[in-house]
């Protein structure tokens, strides 16, 4: 019986490296395309500290090496569908998992112009939260590039089943961003991962299924599946 | 028996790394907010480590009882 569990894990695992290989190469051959063509761009915005990683310390510590279901590759995957440069900032020289996005490279003195850039020239911009001032910063300037019509906030803390931890780092970020910018962004909840302005233009959130009700998800992507 | 005890102590293993990088996080971390909620964290992996130390100290002996036993 056991030894029946231990099959299906390593299948289990098999599968998943398979699967993660197989993704990953793809978008490598595709955003070199997308960019020549000039498709429109998909920004998205998150700490390094998260980068590559779903989740900063798991139930599972001991396939977290193998990092097994990226959930940054299979958002990629998720707009890939659609004709969107998927664009993300990464530090000049570092070395980390891949996250499913073309990582743009800036150097210090340059970042933050080309952010800002970037985020008047993306059709949607993905902001992944953290209580962190320079991720703080980059929610600052979609709001004042008046772009917060096309950001879809992706409340995914980075603690995957730890939800009181996920609460308090949402809670900072969420009461971070009423002190300094005096946006009121709504309560955490586990269910509706992500936060958008609705048609009333009020922040809202929505599950991972409710996603296509955004107006900045069906503005984005009207007329763009592939 | 065998598979059971390795998958034990794999779990083991698991938390006290979770436990000992929650830690780190809560000591690396700036806002009091944030690090209390690390170290509550972290303390509630204790209560797994305790249970999976007592299931991987019975499995030991019974073992033990079994490689021992003259049939």
């Amino acid at each position: 019986m056991y030894l029946l569990y231990l099959i299906i894990t390593v299948l289990i695992v098999a599968g998943a490296l398979i699967r993660k290989s197989m993704s990953r190469s793809t978008l490598e051959i595709i955003h070199p395309a997308r960019e020549a063509k000039g498709s429109a761009k998909l920004l998205y915005l998150r700490s390094f500290k998260l980068d590559g990683k779903g989740w900063v310390t798991t139930n599972t510590d001991i396939f977290e090496g193998l990092n097994l279901f990226p959930p940054e590759l299979d958002l990629a995957k998720a707009f890939i569908k659609f004709d969107f440069h998927l664009i993300a900032v990464g530090r000049p020289g570092e070395k980390i998992p891949e996250i499913g996005f073309d990582r743009k490279y800036f150097n210090n003195d340059v970042w933050q112009q080309e952010v800002i850039k970037l985020i008047s020239e993306s059709v949607l911009i993905i902001y992944r939260p953290d209580p962190s001032d320079a991720v703080l910063w980059e929610f600052e300037q979609v709001l004042n590039a008046k772009a917060s019509d096309k950001l879809m906030i992706w409340a995914n803390m980075g603690y995957n089943t730890d939800i009181k931890l996920n609460k308090v780092r949402y809670n900072i970020f969420k009461k971070k961003a009423f002190e300094r910018l005096q946006e009121e962004l709504p309560e955490f909840n586990k269910f509706k991962g992500w936060i958008a302005l609705d048609a009333q233009g009020c922040w809202k959130s929505f599950s991972g299924l409710g996603m296509k009700q955004i107006p900045a998800y069906i503005k984005a992507t009207a007329g763009r599946k592939i | 028996m065998l598979l059971v005890i390795i998958m034990n102590l794999i779990s083991l293993i698991a938390f006290i790394s979770k436990r000992s990088k929650l830690l780190q996080l809560a000591a690396n971390t700036e806002n009091t907010e944030e690090k209390n909620a690390f170290l509550r964290s972290a303390d509630g992996q204790i209560w797994k480590i305790v249970l999976f130390g007592i299931a991987l100290f019975i499995e030991l002996i019974l073992l033990l009882m079994i490689t021992s036993s003259p049939h």
